[in-house]
């Protein structure tokens, strides 16, 4: 029988993202906790109390547990949800949640048997998704999907690990310092390869982030007292300032490689593929390319910042905040964040420039002349 | 103060590195600040997400593409495929957020004394809320792909107009190839940077990696990059085919 290429490919990204979903939905028994599935839902519409700007609905939910010695036995449950569901959850049919049993009611057991649902089972959605992902992406960029996964991969396991020693909070500097390079150096080499290119991009890169880094302290030596202690979930007895600066060091060091590579690719390219190329025709093309990129790159910077924001400004402009308040406490922290990348990003371009035109400075020379 | 300095810095930084295309960009940047504080301000007042959310996108893109980079063959190109995955990635998030009820507050919440005190019965759906918040989170990140490629193919096209549809799009493909590593990494240190002290409570608690897979609060803390790749990645053949036949459409 004639199977087509296509039709193959697509059936092995089908299967590829229907499994690792399916057998997390069903792994249940794996877990020590106990996780009930919800086998029926009845909704009741509470009515609406004077003054009130939710709808409150009270929920019966059938909870079937999935594992541990009771497995197959069945409880109500009681739940209510409002409207804006901030702080409470509708639940619906073939969810799966984690359960505490034997809780006394007085301690919040909501259901038969002193049940409470204290969590939802996410490991599915995750499997759909990093499937899904990773599918497109081999499917869309092929080989190179390989060095994009490993680059990444990477990178948060040199988080993972550096975050365990950074919760100690000692030598905040070293460690910032340390996890910096290696998320620098590993990057572009994974990436791009040992090349120019990638040695140009490492260079600008790390020169780039040490001028921004530079550039904060002296500000802030000039412009007095930050109270870090606004910034959400800081914790005061914790070195919140240190914790801060090695915040916006990694937040801006996507953006500025990004940056970097394309102005040092965009170099070699020239000097590589261009018949003649003077160094006053070198600047004018990164300045070309920069006028091109630098605008969107602040915009990613600027919609992924304050996209994941609007739920809580929306939360707290409904309990008072005016626009003024609601940008003058913790919301600056991220304002700052959000200028020390975009100055990160406009630095970067000179800084590349500079270190693309001295590492190819004798080809520039022989091909200008 | 430091707001101020910063800013100053930044324009300043702008207008000599960049002439008048970089102040043009500092435009364009206080423009979508400004387009995002009103949206903000109603959605509070009318409560309408939706069409809020929407009319915003296109004040954004108006912005970003047209008053940046002016209308023509590249921003038409881009502006097409990215109202098309807009389209695809709410409809998915929409689906995604509802089956795992993963709106409203996260078990971290407790750790925002601000935000822990606050009435949280508001009258807005917390779900419409992350949706609207999706949407605006990924256009950065499309946007940057699809003008990326458009940009790129347009000067393949001038430089050489014997070029066929096929031709066009292969090499759209291959450009949004070589960006795509780097677009994901900025994505990723940027939630690094952003969710820091998130990170942190999350490594003092010792979330092994199952409780992680399991958490509200890292669902919702690593939804929007998510989508963000997706988009990022599904822009790419999209924007190469449009920006492909429109080039080409005169043959």
């Amino acid at each position: 029988m004639f199977i087509s290429k296509r039709f193959l490919k697509y059936l092995i990204i089908l299967v590829i993202l229907i499994i690792p979903t399916v057998v997390t939905f069903n792994d249940c028994k794996l877990y020590k906790e106990p996780i009930g599935s919800i086998t029926t839902v009845h909704t009741e519409k509470m009515p609406l109390k004077h003054g009130a700007s939710d709808q409150t609905y009270k929920q019966t939910l059938t909870i079937k547990l999935m594992n541990t010695s009771d497995v197959g036995n069945s409880y109500k449950y009681k739940n209510s949800y409002t409207t804006s569901q901030f702080a409470t959850t509708q639940y619906r049919k073939g969810q799966c949640v984690f359960l505490k049993t034997n809780v006394a009611a007085k301690n919040g057991g909501y259901g038969e048997n002193g049940l409470k649902i204290i969590g939802q089972k996410y490991d599915y959605i995750w499997a759909f998704m990093i499937s899904l992902l990773v599918c497109l992406l081999f499917a869309i960029a092929g080989r190179r999907a390989v060095l994009i996964i490993a680059s990444l991969s990477m990178n948060l396991i040199v988080f993972a690990l550096g975050m365990q020693k950074i919760i100690r909070f000692k030598d905040l500097e070293m460690l910032t310092l340390c996890m910096t390079s290696i998320f620098i150096v590993a990057s572009l080499i994974i990436l791009y390869g040992f090349s120019k290119k990638s040695f140009g991009a490492i260079l600008s890169s790390s020169t780039t982030v040490l001028m921004v880094f530079g550039l904060y302290m002296l500000i802030v030596h000039f412009s007095g007292r930050i109270e870090y202690e606004y910034i959400d979930y800081a914790n005061i007895s914790e070195p919140i300032e240190q914790l801060y600066i090695s915040s916006l060091i990694f937040s801006l060091l996507g953006a500025v490689m990004d940056v970097s590579i394309t102005i040092n690719s965009t170099v070699n390219e020239i000097v590589m593929k261009a018949g003649q190329s003077t160094l006053s025709n070198i600047v004018k093309s990164i300045k070309g390319v920069s006028n091109d990129i630098m605008g969107t790159m602040i915009n990613v910077m600027f919609f992924t910042f304050v996209g994941d924001e609007i739920p809580i400004y929306i939360l707290k402009m409904s309990n008072g905040y005016d626009i003024i308040t609601l940008f003058s406490n913790g919301a600056v922290f991220e304002i700052i964040r959000l200028l020390i990348g975009a100055i990160g990003i406009v630095l970067a371009v000179p800084v590349s420039g500079f270190f693309a035109v001295i590492l190819r400075h004798k080809m520039i020379v022989k091909k200008g002349a | 103060m430091i707001i101020f300095v910063l800013l100053m810095i930044l324009l300043f930084l702008l207008g000599i590195i960049g002439d008048e295309r970089g102040v043009a960009s500092m435009f364009t940047f206080l423009g979508n600040i400004v387009v995002f504080f009103v949206s903000l301000i109603a959605i509070f007042r009318t409560g309408n997400i939706y069409a809020v959310t929407f009319v915003a996108i296109m004040g954004f893109l108006l912005l970003t593409l047209f008053a940046q980079n002016g209308f023509n063959k590249k921003t038409i190109s881009a502006f097409s495929a990215i109202i098309v995955i807009l389209s695809i990635v709410g409809i998915f998030s929409v689906i995604l957020i509802k089956i795992s009820s993963m709106a409203g507050f996260g078990e971290m919440y407790i750790y925002d004394e601000e935000v822990a005190f606050l009435e949280n019965k508001i009258g807005i759906s917390a779900q419409s809320l992350l949706v609207a918040s999706i949407l605006i989170g990924i256009l950065g990140a499309i946007t940057d792909t699809a003008l990326s490629v458009s940009s790129t193919m347009y000067e393949v096209y001038e430089h050489n107009p014997a070029l066929d549809a096929g031709e066009l799009n292969r090499s759209g493909k291959h450009v949004g190839w070589d960006i795509l590593g780097t677009t994901f990494s900025t994505l990723v240190f940027a939630e690094i940077g952003q969710g820091f002290f998130i990170w942190l409570i999350f490594a003092k608690n010792k979330y092994t990696f199952i409780s992680l897979i399991n958490s509200k609060s890292f669902l919702q803390q690593t939804f929007l990059i998510i989508m963000a790749s997706l988009g990022s990645l599904l822009i790419i053949p999209l924007t190469s085919r449009i920006t492909a036949k429109i080039l080409t459409a005169k043959k």
